[in-house]
């Protein structure tokens, strides 16, 4: 039913209507289009959630070009093993871990030429117009060191869980889950209400 | 110790993304990334079976100039001619068309499917490119 959805479909591919027809499918019928070899009805996939994989590849570190490309290259390997995808997790979520995946063998391969101190790093992740809470969250993700960074956005951006993402990692389970602790512990803390800080800060005042 | 409610904030955070203005451009560039990927492998397959044609071809000629050369060689014992001289009786298929094993049609029609596929494959490659 859905391959004679996506025939009608690409009868008009290319086409105003036939991409307003893509707009309006379900993910899960958009990928069983694209494992048939429809490539708009992937595009149209590419167009929906381009720009979480983008995003979550910004906030695990990588600079804007970069992370656009690697994107691109996600989906790309997404589109090639899309026969594997079976549809038991959300589409976009499967390519933010291809994606994840993708930049950190590209970090890997960095840090073997430029071993990278775990320190703190003042990194800005750019754009304009964003909401207030995300601007936090791009904020205070400047403020962990590049290896914390990393394994949070692994574990809560892509969804991966702290074993994956030590296995991807190729690091101790208890290394990453280490990073993983400071790292919140930081974020916990940026993310503060003021209020919450200023109590926080009493608290600590008051354990001295 | 983990906060679970700090982490789901978390997790929301994260799904919470900016919408980037050029997301169209994005996803064209993915599909265009995608039917270059396609047209690439359909000329590779196309270069691989003219080649392999092409290939097959001159194999098959080439066995039948090793005949006609076993042939020759045959003859050239048999009338206990020299060396010389039974070379001298060998086709040159490059000199003389008339004397090749195969018809000079043959070389025509290959040479004309070998023209017939390099345009296909040139017009495809300026298409798609």
């Amino acid at each position: 039913m859905i391959l004679a959805a996506g025939a009608n479909i690409m009868a008009h591919s290319g086409t105003q209507s036939a991409r307003s027809a893509l707009g309006s499918l379900h993910d899960l019928e958009l990928t069983a289009l694209s494992s048939a070899g429809d490539r708009s009805a992937f595009g149209e996939l590419a167009r929906r959630h381009g720009s979480a994989v983008r995003a979550l590849l910004r906030r695990m570190g990588a600079e804007s070009a970069l992370a656009d490309d690697l994107a691109q290259d996600a989906f790309l390997a997404a589109f090639e093993s899309i026969a594997d995808f079976r549809g038991e997790g959300a589409f976009v979520g499967w390519v933010k871990r291809i994606a994840a995946r993708l930049y950190l063998k590209r970090w890997k391969r960095r840090a073997e030429l430029d071993p990278v101190e775990d320190q703190e790093q003042g990194c800005s992740f750019g754009g304009e117009g964003e909401a207030a809470s995300r601007l936090d969250l791009d904020g205070a993700l400047a403020s962990l060191s590049e290896v914390e960074r990393l394994c949070v956005s692994l574990c809560y951006g892509a969804g991966l869980s702290h074993a994956e993402a030590a296995a991807a990692l190729k690091a101790p389970l208890g290394t990453v889950k280490s990073h993983v602790k400071r790292g919140l512990d930081k974020l916990k803390l940026q993310l503060a209400s003021p209020d919450e800080r200023s109590l926080a800060g009493a608290e600590r005042r008051s354990n001295v | 110790m983990s906060d679970p409610s700090f982490e789901m904030r978390l997790q929301r955070m994260f799904s919470d993304h900016p919408h980037f203005p050029d997301t169209p451009l994005f996803a064209a560039e993915v599909e265009n990334r995608l039917s270059r990927g396609w047209a690439l492998r359909r000329i590779l397959i196309g270069a691989g079976g003219i080649g392999g044609g092409l290939l097959a071809t001159y194999q098959l000629a080439g066995a039948r100039i090793a005949e006609r050369f076993g042939e020759a060689s045959r003859l050239a014992l048999d009338t206990s001619q020299s060396l010389k001289s039974a070379a001298l009786h060998l086709p040159t298929p490059v000199g003389d068309l008339g004397q090749l094993p195969f018809g000079g049609e043959v070389i025509w029609l290959v040479v004309g499917l070998a023209v017939l596929a390099g345009a296909l494959l040139a017009g495809r490659s300026i298409q798609e490119f």
